[in-house]
């Protein structure tokens, strides 16, 4: 296998959000990593920490109540934690940019397509002059797939549709040059096909660009059709990590195991139950010191309540680990 | 075959929606939300709607519980139209119907408990004023909620408690016919199985009939019995559940089935994918002949004339499209 270059690289993240109900513990020591021209797609549940850990690698956490209260965030071989306000800015758009959940809200409504896309040319490139940006824009807005660019760029947010509105967030990214883009549920308010439509855009850009993506999503079937490399999270952990592959054809971990087995397949067999995660996602202001998945584990055995939270462990392939005490699948006890 | 127990029966059902008049009231243009619909639910099974927003699905959905009342078009519950109903019958025939919503924190009311919300609904309805306590208890069980729980308020409870909930409000005065407007899709994952685990077996239990709109064929898929495909306030396909993934026929039906991405790696990678170009057209300036013809692969001149009509193609899998419709006769 060729040797990837590495363009983020987080250790051992951890973001808390201090509330009246105690400390919120939304990213517990969260380590990954992202190669060149690579999509990586994070998986977990609304709460689990997903999201929060994206905002934690661009700053953008409010505080108070959260704070990021450690770890480091490799990005093109420089530390992002060490840098200054100033010097972030300058990485947001430019070297990370975010795509949000819903485009409707992350534009603003008063102002045209146009004039946000151009505002941020400007913010980022001092000196481009105004004709310069508008001409760059209505690239960007071509290159994204919107027919008539032109008149689009008068357009103001509510004029157009949601897929189009999310092409134009896009468009923004690509404008900029970013290296790498978070897509943050990106295609969750879209329909299925105008899904498949933002998400094969967002693949050409690999191709094209050479920019690689993160994909945060609980949608697994995306994740299968689009991502190189998976990471699982549960109650703000990585629980498992590995290639599409390997986790969707040999996952390891119970959560996964359930998350996979839960979710209705369009080639099973009809009548087949679907097998649910028992109970509810843990409380992140009150996760035990064992394994935040035992309440909910159907193979929870003593030892994982006993024992300290499992961490990520390498198994049997490699580039696939899992943090549970047990091995489930194989049905030892290695850990 | 034993004849079929029909317990609805939406007959060319329209919904148009004024959007524009004229200084003098007269309506220059119309959303044509929902435009000749037809299907049939049978006692007992589940009828799938599916179909990408904006297509109609909800709307339909209004019509059947006469939240809406149709442009044209008959409703048959039991065999006796209501689309026409007064307001007293209606009040009588929405016990029997009733309605599951997509938030569940949206249609609770936030003030009140859980079992105060129970108990609201059953106390509309004709029951015995001593055990009103027992029946919530009771309604609280069939959902598989702790019988704690009635005393607490939505905003102390979970998605899937809140959805289990509404389901329990809706079975208080013990319906027959139950509507589902995408109960399961604001909902996560693993709790998204349970929830529909839940509807399964109290389908099985209660001998409940269920209207299932979703726009996520996969959900739709695995609890329906027949399917319908709505495009642009269309039906375009009918078919069992089961030929949904084995032999869609539509176009668009396996453009929309092309577009949903499975969970088996294998067959993912090895899937044939069809991108629809461009979005839907808006309800108000519908294309001429076939709705889907501006973004079909396969269009010709009669689909750009003439709007196809629903045609079986075998085994009561009924489809609208011109060219299909050709192949298989």
């Amino acid at each position: 296998m060729e040797e990837k270059k590495v363009l983020l690289d987080v250790k051992n993240l951890r973001t808390s959000f201090f509330t009246d109900a105690g400390e919120v513990k939304s990213v517990n020591d969260v380590s990954f990593h992202v190669n060149e021209k690579e999509v990586v797609a994070v998986v977990g549940e609304s709460g689990s920490g997903k999201s929060v850990t994206q905002l934690s690698v661009l700053q953008l956490i409010q505080s108070p109540p959260g704070k990021i209260l450690g770890g480091e965030v490799w990005f093109d071989g420089e530390n992002l934690m060490n840098y200054s306000k100033k010097q972030m800015c300058n990485v947001r758009g430019n070297g990370i940019s975010m795509i949000f959940q819903e485009p409707m809200t992350s534009l603003n409504p008063v102002y045209t397509i146009g004039n946000q896309l151009t505002e941020v040319l400007r913010a980022h490139h001092k000196n481009m002059t105004k004709q310069e940006a508008w001409k760059r824009g209505v690239e960007a807005l071509a290159a994204v797939g919107i027919p008539d660019p032109e008149a689009r760029m008068k357009n103001y947010p509510f004029e157009m549709s949601g897929g189009m509105r999310q092409r134009a967030m896009i468009a923004i990214s690509v404008a900029c040059n970013s290296k790498l883009i978070v897509a943050d549920e990106p295609t969750t308010a879209l329909d299925v096909t105008t899904q498949a439509q933002v998400m094969e855009l967002l693949l050409s850009l690999v191709e094209k660009n050479g920019t690689s993506i993160i994909v945060v999503t609980h949608n697994l079937g995306l994740v299968t059709r689009y991502a190189d490399r998976i990471y699982v999270m549960y109650a703000g952990r990585i629980v498992e990590s590995g290639t599409t592959e390997m986790l969707l054809t040999n996952p390891r971990h119970p959560y996964t195991l359930g998350l996979l087995a839960s979710v209705p397949k369009l080639d099973s067999d009809r009548d087949e139950k679907l097998i649910p995660i028992e109970g509810t996602p843990p409380n992140l202001a009150n996760i035990p010191e064992y394994c935040s998945f035992y309440p909910r584990c159907p193979y929870a055995c003593e030892e994982c309540k006993t024992k300290k939270a499992p961490t990520l462990r390498p198994i049997a392939e490699e580039g696939h680990f899992m943090a549970c005490h047990l091995d489930v699948v194989k049905g030892g006890q290695n850990g | 075959m034993a004849e079929k127990d029909i317990l609805l029966k939406v007959c060319n059902l329209k919904m148009h929606f004024p959007v524009e008049k004229t200084m003098f009231g007269k309506v220059t243009s119309w959303v044509k939300a929902v435009d000749d619909v037809s299907f049939e639910v049978e006692r007992g099974k589940t009828f799938g709607l599916v179909g990408e927003s904006g297509c109609g699905k909800t709307t339909t959905g209004k019509c059947v519980l006469r939240i809406n009342k149709p442009t044209e078009g008959q409703i048959y519950y039991k065999g006796k139209d209501i689309s026409n109903a007064t307001a007293a019958e209606l009040k009588e025939i929405r016990r029997e119907i009733q309605l599951i919503f997509q938030d569940p924190y949206g249609s609770l009311d936030p003030r009140q408990s859980a079992g105060s919300i129970i108990r609201e609904a059953i106390v509309t309805g004709p029951h015995d004023e001593k055990d009103v306590s027992g029946r919530v208890k009771e309604l609280l069980e069939t959902v598989e909620l702790l019988p704690e729980m009635a005393e607490r308020y939505p905003h102390e409870m979970s998605g899937g408690q809140r959805q289990r909930l509404g389901i329990a409000r809706a079975l208080a005065c013990n319906p027959e016919l139950i509507v589902c407007d995408e109960p399961v899709s604001a909902l996560d994952v693993s709790i998204q199985a349970q929830v529909i685990n839940l509807f399964s077996s109290l389908q099985e239990r209660l001998g409940l009939t269920y209207v299932f709109i979703a726009h996520d064929l996969a959900v739709v898929r695995h609890i329906a019995d027949v399917i319908g495909v709505m495009y642009l306030g269309h039906i375009v396909e009918i078919m069992d559940a089961g030929e949904i993934y084995t032999n869609p026929v539509h176009p668009y039906t396996k453009a929309l089935l092309s577009a949903v991405p499975i969970t088996d790696y294998y067959v993912e990678k090895q899937r044939q994918r069809i991108l629809l170009e461009g979005e839907v057209p808006s309800p108000i300036n519908a294309p001429s002949g076939c709705p889907f013809h501006p973004r079909c692969a396969y269009a010709t001149d009669i689909c750009r004339r003439e709007n196809p009509k629903l045609a079986d193609v075998g085994g009561g899998h009924r489809v609208a499209c011109h060219l299909c419709a050709k192949d298989s006769v």
